[in-house]
C-alpha cells in the first residue's frame, strides 16, 4: 500500500503555512452505476463513485498587532462631500476582499485612500502598500492619499525603480508605500520585505491581474506565508468576459464584487453628464471607386482561393484580413499537407490579408492611410518580383493588374494636393472642432483617439492645415520606433550580383558609403522640412516613437495648454486624468468593450463632457456589439455567477467599528503636493518628505550604503517548516518484531510538543466525565479493569510495546476490553499491528474520533502505559472521510413532515455530525456491551440474565435475540453460521 | 416494567445487535478483495445499528399487530404466520423462513 498519495494541496495543508487559515475538506462520495458485464462481473477501469469536495475555510486569530484603542471606530474623511456609494464600497471593503469596479471617475483613489488610512490606524506595525502598474498613476494615487486622508507623510514612502539603493531601509521603517507592482515582487522574492508584515494591499487596474503578470505574483507569493491581509482591487472595467472577470478574482483572492455601472442608481446622481454621440460617416466616393478598382483586382485571386477552399465565398470588398490570418496559420501548422500546396495556399492567404488590411485602412482610415499602405507593399512586391527574389505569380497576378495602375494614378493626385481629405470622418473632426472652439472655454481640451499612429499624424496634419490659431494638435504615442517602410534602393543593391573581383569590393563600399552619405542627408532635409512646418515635432515623434521624458512633457504642455487637441493611440486610453478634457472624439473603434469604456472614461471627469463616435463601415455594429456584451457580463457578475474565495476579516469577531466621519486636516507639505502637476515633480517632492527632507551629503550616504549592504540575506519561510539537516534514518518507519513473531510499526515522536494530548488530560481525570449512570455498566466495566492489570503485566517485556502484546492474540480474551477502551477513549493508538489474526483481531485502528467525553476510567492505564500515550498521542493527524449524510441540506427535503422510522434516521445522522454528547455515549455504552459479548465469558450470565428478563417482557422481540443469545462462546465457523442464519430477520 | 429496565433492555439488545454487525462486516472485509483496505469505523457500525434498530422496531410493532389482528388464535403469540404475513412481498424471503415446504 501506498504510503503517500497526498496530492500537493494535502501537502499544503500538512505543512501548515497557511498561517490562520484552516481548510476544511469534506469528501463525499456517491455510488454510480457501473457497466457490468453478463456475469455481473464490473468491467475493468470504471470509477464506481463520484467524488464531490467541499471546502470549508475559516480563519484563526491573526498575527498582526492592533492599537487597540483605535479598534472600535473607523474614519471617513469628509474633506469632498460624502457619496453614498464610496460610503458603503468602503464599509465592506474594511472587512472583505473586494474588487471595486466604477466608473471612471467616480473616486476609486479616495476609497482606496480611506481603506489605508484606516488600516494603518488599526495596527501597529502593518504595512500598507498601493500598487499601479505605471509611474504616472502611482504619482496619481500619492497626490491623492497625502491629499485626502491625511497618512502622515513621514510615515510614508514611494518606492520606483531608481530608489533601489536602501531599500532595505525604507521597506523596515516606512509603513505606507506607493510603488509597482514589479517593485514588490522583486522584493519580496529577494527577502528584503518580509510577506507577514503586509496588512493591507491596494491593488489599482486590477483588471491587468491575469496570467502571469506580476500583481498574480505578489498575491500568490504572499498568500503562501500569510492569509491575514485585506486586498482592494480597483478598477473601471473588471473584464470583457466572464472568465476573465473569475481569473481576476482567482489570482486576487476576492470574496466581493461591488460593481457601479453609470447607470447605477446611486451613481447617477453623482456622475457629470456625459453626451454621446454617434456619428454614421457615408464613404467618399473617391474611396467608393478605389474599393472598385481593388475589388476587380482581387478577384481572380479570391476566386482560386475558394475554389481551393482555403477561404469561404464572399464579396471582393468584404475580404477579411483576421479571418485571412487565422485560415493561413491554420495551414502552417497543419503537417498533412504537402509543402508544395502548403507554402502556395499561404502566400495566396497572405496575399488576401494584405488586401484585408487595405480594405480596413480605407474603410477608417482614409485614402491617405491606404495609399501608404499600399505603396510600401507595392514597391516591395515588384522590386522583388522584377528581380527575380520572388516567383509569387499569383501576387503578381494582383500587384500588376492594368487596373491598379488606374489607382495609383488617381491616388497619387489626390495625395499631392494637401487640402484633400481622405475620409469623411477627417471632414467630421474638422467640423466638430470648429463648432466646440468656438466660444467655448479657452481650458478646453479634446483628446482624440485612434488605434494607427500613421492615422493618428494625418489627423494632426489635418487639424493643422485648418489654419485655426484656436486649434492646436499634437501627437501622443508610445515609444517604440515607428516600421521602416521597405527600402527599394537598398534592397536593390544588397541583392544586386556580386562581383568576385577586389575591384568590384571597393566600389562596392565606395558605392555603399556614398549612399548613406547620401541618405544621412536627405534625412537632415527632411528634418529642416519637417521642423519648418508647424506639425514638427508631431512628425517626428510618429518616426522615431515618443520616449517616457517626451511623453510627459507633451503632457505637461497639453495641460498648460500649449495644445489643446492630443491625437493618442491606446497609450493614452488608461489613467490620464486631465480634468478639463471637454470632449473625446473616437475616430476608429475596437471590439473591445474595455478600451472603448476606458477611452470615453477620459472625459466628464470634472465636468459635463462630450463624446463624438465616430463610425463608418461595419464599425457601428461592432461598437454596439461590445457594449451590450459589456452590460450582459455586468449583470452576469452582479447575479453571482463568480465563484468567490473566502477571505480572513483580521479584526477579531467580537469589535464592529463604527464610523466616525471626520474632516481631515492636511499639513502644510502635504497640501503642496496636492497642488504640484507634474509627476516627477510629485515623486520627487514626496521622496524627499520620506527621506525627512535631511538630504544627506553624498558621503555619508555611501557609508551607510555600506553598511546596510553588510546585513546578511534574510529568507522568509512559512511557519512550522522544519529547518537544519534532518538524517535519512528519521525519515523512514521502524519495525520491531515482537514476542509473537509479529512486526509493528514503530512511529517516531514528532517533535510538535504544542499539539498537548488534550484527552490523557482527562484520563487522570475521575469517572465524572463520563455521564454513565448504569450501575450495571459501571460494575462490568470495574471487572474488566482488574484483569486487564494483571494479566497484560505477566506477559509484557518492555513498557513500550505493551499495546503490541495486548492486541493480536485471539486467545486472550481479556486483552481485548482494554483495547477497546483505548477506542472509547477516542484515542489514536500509535501502534499499528500488521498482522491480520481473523475475527477477533482488532483491525479497525480508530482513525477518525474527535474529542468525545471519554468512557474512560482512571484505573484503565498503567503507570506506563500512561506515560507512553501521554508521549505519542496527536488528536489532529488522522485523515478521514466524511461520509455522514446531511439530509438538511435539501431545503425541500427538510421541510416535509416524516415518518417516526425516517425522522429518528435524520436525527441520528444530524446527531453524529454534529458530535452530540449524549449520542456518544449510548454509542460507546453499547460498544462495549458488544465487546463484552465478543469476549467474556463470565460476563455472558448477567447479560444471558438480562436477555431473559427482557424476553419474559417483550415476548414480540425474543425471535431475534432468541437466535444470538449463545453466540459468545461459539468458535468462528459458528458465529458465521450464526451470522447467515440472523440474515433473515432482515 | 419500569423505565430504568427497559432502558437497560434497550442497550443490552443494541450491544448485541452491535456485535453482529461487527462481526458482519469484519466477515466482509476479511472475504472480499477488493475491500480488504477498508475499515468500519466504530461511528460508522453506531449508525448503522441505530438504522437497523429502527427498522426492527417498526417491524416488530407490525408482527405484534398482526398476531393481535387474528382473533381466532388461542395464545397471543407471534408465529411464522405472522413473518409470512409480514414478508408477503418478497417471496424468497418467505421461503427461507418456511423452508419445509
Amino acid at each position: 500500500m501506498e504510503l503517500s498519495d497526498f496530492d500537493e494541496d494535502e501537502y499544503d495543508s500538512l505543512y501548515q503555512k497557511n498561517i490562520n487559515k484552516s481548510v476544511k475538506e469534506t469528501v463525499i462520495r456517491t455510488a454510480v452505476p457501473v457497466q457490468r458485464d453478463l456475469f455481473n462481473n464490473i468491467l475493468p477501469g470504471q470509477q464506481s463513485f463520484y467524488e464531490e469536495i467541499q471546502r470549508d475555510v475559516t480563519f484563526g486569530r491573526t498575527h498582526h498587532d492592533f492599537n487597540d484603542s483605535t479598534l472600535n471606530d473607523y474614519i471617513y474623511p469628509t474633506n469632498f462631500e460624502v457619496r453614498d456609494y464610496q460610503f458603503d464600497i468602503v464599509k465592506r471593503a474594511l472587512f472583505t476582499n473586494l474588487l471595486c469596479a466604477i466608473p471612471t471617475g467616480m473616486g476609486k483613489t479616495f476609497i482606496a485612500s480611506t481603506v489605508m488610512l484606516n488600516f494603518f490606524r488599526w495596527t501597529k506595525t502593518g504595512k500598507v502598500i498601493f500598487m499601479a502598474p505605471t509611474r504616472p498613476l502611482v504619482a496619481q494615487q500619492i497626490k491623492a492619499c497625502l491629499g485626502v486622508s491625511g497618512i502622515p507623510s513621514n510615515q510614508t514612502a514611494i518606492l520606483l525603480d531608481k530608489t533601489r539603493r536602501n531599500r532595505e531601509d525604507i521597506w523596515q521603517e516606512k509603513r505606507v508605500f506607493f510603488t509597482t507592482p514589479q517593485v514588490v515582487e522583486n522584493d519580496l522574492k529577494r527577502g528584503v520585505l518580509n510577506p507577514k508584515d503586509i496588512v493591507c494591499l491596494v491593488v489599482d487596474e486590477a483588471h491587468r491581474a491575469t496570467g502571469s503578470y506580476a500583481y498574480t505574483n505578489v498575491v500568490q507569493f504572499i498568500n503562501r506565508f500569510n492569509t491575514s491581509y485585506r486586498i482592494l482591487a480597483l478598477t473601471a472595467t473588471p473584464g470583457s468576459t466572464l472568465e476573465n472577470v473569475q481569473e481576476v478574482v482567482n489570482n486576487l483572492t476576492i470574496s466581493t464584487i461591488e460593481i457601479r455601472t453609470e447607470e447605477s442608481e446611486d451613481i447617477v446622481k453623482y456622475m457629470k453628464h456625459k453626451e454621446r454621440e454617434e456619428v454614421r460617416i457615408e464613404l467618399i466616393p473617391e474611396i467608393e471607386d478605389i474599393i472598385e478598382q481593388l475589388g476587380i483586382a482581387i478577384t481572380p485571386v479570391l476566386k482560386q482561393a475558394v475554389e481551393l477552399g482555403i477561404y469561404e465565398e464572399c464579396e471582393p470588398t468584404r475580404i477579411n484580413a483576421f479571418v485571412a490570418m487565422q485560415q493561413s496559420q491554420k495551414i502552417i501548422s497543419n503537417p498533412n499537407i504537402p509543402e508544395g500546396i502548403k507554402w502556395r495556399n499561404f502566400f495566396i492567404l497572405q496575399l488576401l490579408n494584405h488586401f484585408g488590411q487595405m480594405l480596413k485602412r480605407i474603410k477608417i482610415y482614409g485614402i491617405r492611410t491606404f495609399y501608404n499602405y499600399f505603396k510600401n507593399k507595392y514597391n516591395e512586391f515588384t522590386t522583388k518580383y522584377n528581380m527575380g527574389k520572388s516567383t509569387n505569380k499569383i501576387a503578381a497576378s494582383f500587384y500588376f493588374h492594368p487596373i491598379l495602375k488606374v489607382m495609383m494614378k488617381t491616388c497619387d493626385g489626390m495625395t499631392a494636393n494637401s487640402q484633400f481629405l481622405g475620409h469623411g470622418k477627417l471632414e467630421r473632426v474638422r467640423e466638430e472642432l470648429e463648432v466646440f472652439f468656438i466660444g467655448s472655454d479657452p481650458t478646453s481640451r479634446i483628446i482624440i483617439f485612434t488605434e494607427l499612429r500613421e492615422s493618428a499624424l494625418e489627423i494632426v496634419r489635418c487639424v493643422d492645415s485648418m489654419r485655426n490659431s484656436d486649434i492646436r494638435p499634437h501627437i501622443f504615442i508610445g515609444q517604440s520606433r515607428g516600421k521602416e517602410g521597405f527600402d527599394e534602393v537598398e534592397f536593390t543593391r544588397k541583392h544586386k550580383a556580386k562581383g568576385r573581383k577586389k575591384v568590384d569590393r571597393l566600389s562596392r563600399q565606395a558605392e555603399q558609403e556614398m549612399l548613406e552619405t547620401k541618405k544621412k542627408q536627405e534625412k537632415e532635409k527632411a528634418k529642416l522640412e519637417r521642423s519648418a512646418r508647424r506639425t514638427a515635432s508631431s512628425e517626428e515623434a510618429q518616426i522615431n516613437g515618443m520616449n517616457q521624458k517626451q511623453q510627459k512633457d507633451v503632457i505637461r504642455r497639453f495641460k498648460a495648454g500649449e495644445f489643446n487637441v492630443l491625437v493618442c493611440t491606446s497609450i493614452g486610453e488608461e489613467g490620464l486624468d486631465i480634468g478639463e478634457v471637454d470632449c473625446i472624439i473616437c475616430y476608429d473603434t475596437t471590439s473591445s468593450p474595455i478600451k472603448n469604456i476606458q477611452r470615453m472614461g477620459r472625459t466628464g471627469r470634472k465636468r459635463d463632457g462630450r463624446i463624438v463616435l465616430l463610425f463608418s463601415s461595419n464599425e457601428s455594429f461592432k461598437f454596439q456589439q461590445a457594449m451590450e456584451d459589456y452590460i450582459s457580463l455586468q449583470k452576469m457578475i452582479s447575479q453571482d455567477y463568480i465563484e468567490y474565495k473566502e477571505s480572513d476579516r483580521i479584526l477579531p469577531k467580537d469589535i464592529t467599528p463604527h464610523c466616525v466621519k471626520k474632516f481631515m486636516t492636511i499639513n502644510e507639505s502635504d497640501e503642496t503636493v496636492n497642488n504640484m502637476e507634474d509627476t516627477d515633480d510629485v515623486i520627487l517632492y514626496a521622496t524627499q518628505c520620506m527621506l525627512g527632507k535631511k538630504v544627506k551629503p553624498t558621503k555619508a550616504k555611501k557609508v551607510t550604503k555600506r553598511a546596510t549592504k553588510a546585513k546578511p540575506k534574510q529568507f522568509f519561510m512559512p511557519d512550522n517548516v522544519p529547518t537544519g539537516i534532518i538524517s535519512a534514518g528519521n525519515l523512514v518507519n521502524k519495525y520491531v518484531e515482537n514476542g509473537s513473531g509479529e512486526l509493528s510499526l514503530v512511529k517516531k515522536e514528532h517533535s510538535n510538543e504544542t499539539k498537548a494530548p488534550t484527552m490523557l488530560d482527562k484520563i487522570g481525570d475521575s469517572s465524572s466525565s463520563s455521564g454513565m449512570s448504569d450501575n450495571d455498566e459501571d460494575e462490568f466495566v470495574q471487572r474488566k479493569k482488574a484483569k486487564t492489570t494483571i494479566k497484560p503485566l505477566s506477559k509484557q517485556k518492555s513498557p513500550v510495546f505493551h499495546n503490541v502484546h495486548l492486541n493480536p492474540v485471539k486467545s486472550e480474551p481479556t486483552a481485548v476490553p482494554n483495547l477497546s477502551e483505548i477506542e472509547n477513549s477516542s484515542l489514536k493508538t500509535r501502534v499499528e499491528v500488521l498482522g491480520n489474526q481473523g475475527l477477533s483481531n482488532t483491525k479497525r485502528i480508530s482513525t477518525d474520533q474527535e474529542n468525545s467525553p471519554s468512557y474512560t476510567k482512571s484505573g484503565f492505564l498503567t503507570p506506563d502505559e500512561h506515560k507512553y500515550f501521554k508521549e505519542h498521542y496527536e488528536p489532529n493527524s488522522a485523515l478521514s472521510m466524511d461520509l455522514i449524510p446531511n439530509f438538511e441540506n435539501h431545503t425541500k427535503i427538510s421541510k416535509i413532515r416524516h415518518s417516526t422510522p425516517n425522522t429518528a434516521i435524520i436525527k441520528l445522522f444530524s446527531d453524529l455530525r454534529s458530535n452530540n454528547v449524549a449520542r456518544t455515549i449510548d454509542m460507546n455504552r453499547t460498544n462495549c456491551i458488544a465487546k463484552a459479548l465478543h469476549t467474556s465469558n463470565q460476563s455472558i450470565s448477567t447479560s444471558m440474565s438480562s436477555d431473559l428478563s427482557l424476553r419474559s417482557h417483550t415476548a414480540s422481540m425474543s425471535q431475534s435475540t432468541q437466535t444470538r443469545e449463545d453466540v459468545p462462546d461459539l468458535s468462528n465457523e459458528k458465529v458465521l453460521d450464526d451470522i447467515l442464519g440472523s440474515d433473515s430477520d432482515f | 416494567m419500569s423505565d430504568n429496565d427497559e432502558t437497560q433492555v434497550l442497550a443490552q439488545l443494541k450491544g448485541k445487535l452491535w456485535y453482529h454487525l461487527e462481526m458482519m462486516l469484519q466477515d466482509i472485509e476479511s472475504r472480499d478483495s477488493n475491500t480488504a483496505h477498508v475499515t468500519h469505523s466504530k461511528k460508522y457500525i453506531n449508525a448503522m445499528v441505530e438504522v437497523v434498530l429502527t427498522k426492527l422496531q417498526d417491524m416488530t410493532a407490525d408482527l405484534e399487530a398482526f398476531a393481535k389482528h387474528d382473533t381466532g388464535r388461542q395464545t397471543r403469540e407471534i408465529n411464522t404466520a405472522d413473518l409470512c404475513l409480514y414478508l408477503r412481498n418478497s417471496p424468497q424471503l418467505q421461503q427461507t423462513i418456511t423452508p419445509n415446504k
